[in-house]
């Protein structure tokens, strides 16, 4: 929204009908010769349009444009825009990605398992607003890609970098909460959430999930855990990071869901199996509906001035309206 | 009194074709008055001319130089702003420029640095912090957390290799602090430059204008000796200049001294054993006091003044030439 910081200076503006017809249309400014037709009864003559006169009326629109541009400048405009700030502390959450390679298989069509998990963790993130969010990438070993942030906007660009099987052939799910919990463990906000995605089971690294998991619920953590894949024959279709080898088949490969409903007992979560697309969203909103606390929030007004962008606005119609006037009108006052 | 754009004054360079051409036209003028004006009346003719010609290219001119001096935004004084926050925010600006692997300071300007904010965030465990780290590029390597721990683990991994443009560019470090402020913050909010200050390439003071206007300083920390020393590639020879002598890099803290007085942040010399604590207790007596006053002070801008003349001088340019001198000379 656009709003002055002193609009009665708009009022100037009144004057500028009056000021276009003392310069360009008053008998009795300067610079004009009077032929007395009107005594002969003739009708005078008009000058023809030639391209000089086109750009004699280019510059004078220049001219009452850069005028009216400065007086806007000078009313003190600004961008006015509402900065939400919170004053209180929202959930902290991180989710546990599995980017081993099984999470290509497609059947999320069009997408992929991993891709589809990404889609749904982007449409959770933009439906919040004050809660840190991170993630941990994990495959044959676990790392934090984004500790608990509220800067969403870098947390969507790593996100969008994560690929499968760049942290190794393996689902190293234990490393994963593990690493999760640890990045939580000195957060003083008034819950702290851990979503886990996989679409296999625990065979890498050096931490049982379960015992990731009694260490996550001993530090007030909440554990999700999302199981995503059909039971079927899958598509896969996976590039080698190192070699670059397109590799594509079949896959029929599932997750232990006794083990994940045994895990997310451990931890005092709960587990939500994700065949489908519409599953997966389901388990989302869920979590979103309960992961969520009171805020307090406030409004402020934001102004940003934007008299210098006008002022150079401005000039440049007046350098317009000058250069007309001395290089091809030939003006010589 | 201040001068917030400082580069915009490079637009009385305009002036100098401008009074140009207004020459050209004088001459043009006269010359055209002398073959076509009425001879009886030439010195009265020409007299005018030459009045009204001045008058109106002085008063043009005029308008140009206090049009320019309202874009510069020009500020004096002060006046308060309402500030409601509380808690502090902290972004961490470090140079990862190769000059920043000069040895003036032992082991290195950028391990010393490094060890800094590692210590600075222990001694600031409730802030929240980000770590921006520039060269040619700027890129945000952690973004505002609590969390201490991912900060302890990337420092580790700082250094010249993070960022592939070549330079050292302090603009764009400062706009990658700038952008890792989020929106939703209730918290006071500070930048901590790590620099030598050697800036190459961008316009350190562009940010600055901005940094003011959003009460945000710059706690700077020159990180380097203004004696300067070689830099050592990674088989210890020293980086050459153009003409295959040992290039020397010097700390410069006046680029860092002037962003930190124009921000209302301070300097810290690293080299100084108290860097860490002066620096630590600076961020919290800023959010504290800031907290407690419930207000800051933003520069009172004064453009209004330097435009008003301006469109004055512009109008009476173009009365010169509307209103009739005839009998008035």
């Amino acid at each position: 929204m656009l709003v002055f910081d002193r609009p009665g200076l708009l009022l100037l503006l009144l004057a500028v009908p009056l000021l276009i017809y003392l310069r360009h249309f008053w008998r009795g400014r300067g610079g004009t010769l009077t032929f007395p037709f009107g005594v002969w009864g003739g009708r005078g003559f008009t000058p023809p349009r030639t391209a000089a006169s086109l750009l004699v009326a280019v510059a004078a629109i220049s001219f009452w444009a850069g005028f009216v541009v400065l007086v806007v400048a000078l009313a003190g405009p600004q961008r006015v825009s509402r900065e939400r700030s919170y004053l209180t502390r929202g959930v902290d959450i991180v989710f546990v990605l599995d980017q081993s390679p099984t999470m290509a298989a497609r059947d999320f069509q069009p997408e992929n398992r991993f891709e589809a998990a990404r889609a749904m963790i982007r449409r959770f993130v933009s439906l919040r607003q004050n809660d840190p969010i991170g993630v941990v990438g994990f495959g044959l070993e676990a790392s934090l890609r984004v500790p608990p942030t509220i800067d969403y906007e870098h947390f969507v660009s790593v996100l969008d970098q994560m690929e499968i099987f760049e942290m190794g052939d393996g689902t190293a799910i234990g490393m994963g909460i593990a690493t999760a919990a640890l990045h939580l463990e000195r957060s003083n906000a008034p819950r702290k959430a851990i979503i886990l995605l996989t679409d296999g089971v625990n065979n890498a690294g050096e931490i049982q999930p379960e015992t990731a998991a009694r260490a996550a619920r001993s530090l007030g953590i909440g554990l999700y855990i999302i199981g995503i894949g059909s039971d079927g024959e899958v598509e896969i279709e996976i590039r080698d990071p190192q070699t670059g080898q397109l590799m594509r088949g079949t896959i029929r490969e599932s997750f232990d869901q006794d083990a994940m409903l045994e895990l997310a007992d451990i931890a005092g979560g709960r587990y939500f199996y994700a065949g489908s697309s519409t599953a997966l969203q389901a388990a989302f909103d869920a979590i979103d509906t309960v992961e969520r606390v009171e805020q307090r929030s406030l409004l402020r007004v934001v102004r940003e001035p934007l008299d210098q962008v006008l002022i150079f606005w401005g000039v440049g119609f007046l350098g317009v309206d000058f250069l007309i006037r001395r290089l091809f009108a030939r003006e010589v006052v | 009194m201040t001068i917030e754009s400082p580069r915009v004054l490079m637009g009385f360079l305009i002036l100098l074709p401008v009074v140009a051409l207004q020459a050209r036209a004088y001459l043009k003028g006269r010359a055209e008055i002398s073959r076509l004006g009425p001879m009886w009346a030439h010195e009265t003719t020409m007299r005018v001319y030459t009045v009204k010609w001045f008058f109106s290219a002085f008063a043009y001119d005029v308008f140009l130089v206090f049009a320019v001096l309202a874009a510069a935004d020009i500020t004096w004084g002060e006046r308060p702003v309402e500030e409601d926050r509380a808690g502090l925010d902290v972004v961490i600006a470090v140079d990862i420029s190769h000059s920043m692997l000069a040895t003036d300071i032992e082991p290195s300007r950028l391990d010393r640095a490094i060890g800094v904010v590692r210590a600075m965030t222990r001694q600031l465990p409730s802030a929240r912090m980000a770590l921006v780290a520039f060269k040619g590029a700027a890129v945000t390597v952690t973004p505002l957390t609590e969390d201490a721990n991912a900060l302890e683990v990337v420092l580790d991994g700082v250094g010249p290799a993070l960022v592939s443009a070549p330079g050292t560019n302090i603009e764009v470090g400062l706009n990658e602090a700038l952008r890792s402020f989020p929106e939703a913050s209730f918290a006071h909010r500070a930048i901590v430059l790590l620099s030598d200050g050697e800036a190459l390439d961008g316009e350190a003071d562009r940010p600055v204008a901005e940094l003011r206007r959003r009460g945000i300083p710059v706690m700077a920390v020159l990180t380097g000796t203004t004696d300067g020393s070689t830099i050592p590639t990674s088989d210890g020879t020293p980086v050459l200049d153009r003409d295959g002598r040992p290039a020397i890099t010097r700390a410069d803290p006046a680029v860092l001294e002037r962003i930190a007085a124009r921000t209302g942040g301070a300097l810290f010399d690293v080299g100084s054993p108290d860097v860490v604590t002066g620096l630590s207790s600076a961020l919290s007596r800023f959010a504290t006091v800031r907290q407690r006053e419930g207000f800051r002070l933003v520069p009172r801008r004064r453009y209004r003044l330097f435009l008003g003349i301006a469109i004055v001088a512009l109008l009476a340019s173009t009365s010169v030439r509307v209103v009739r001198w005839r009998g008035m000379l």
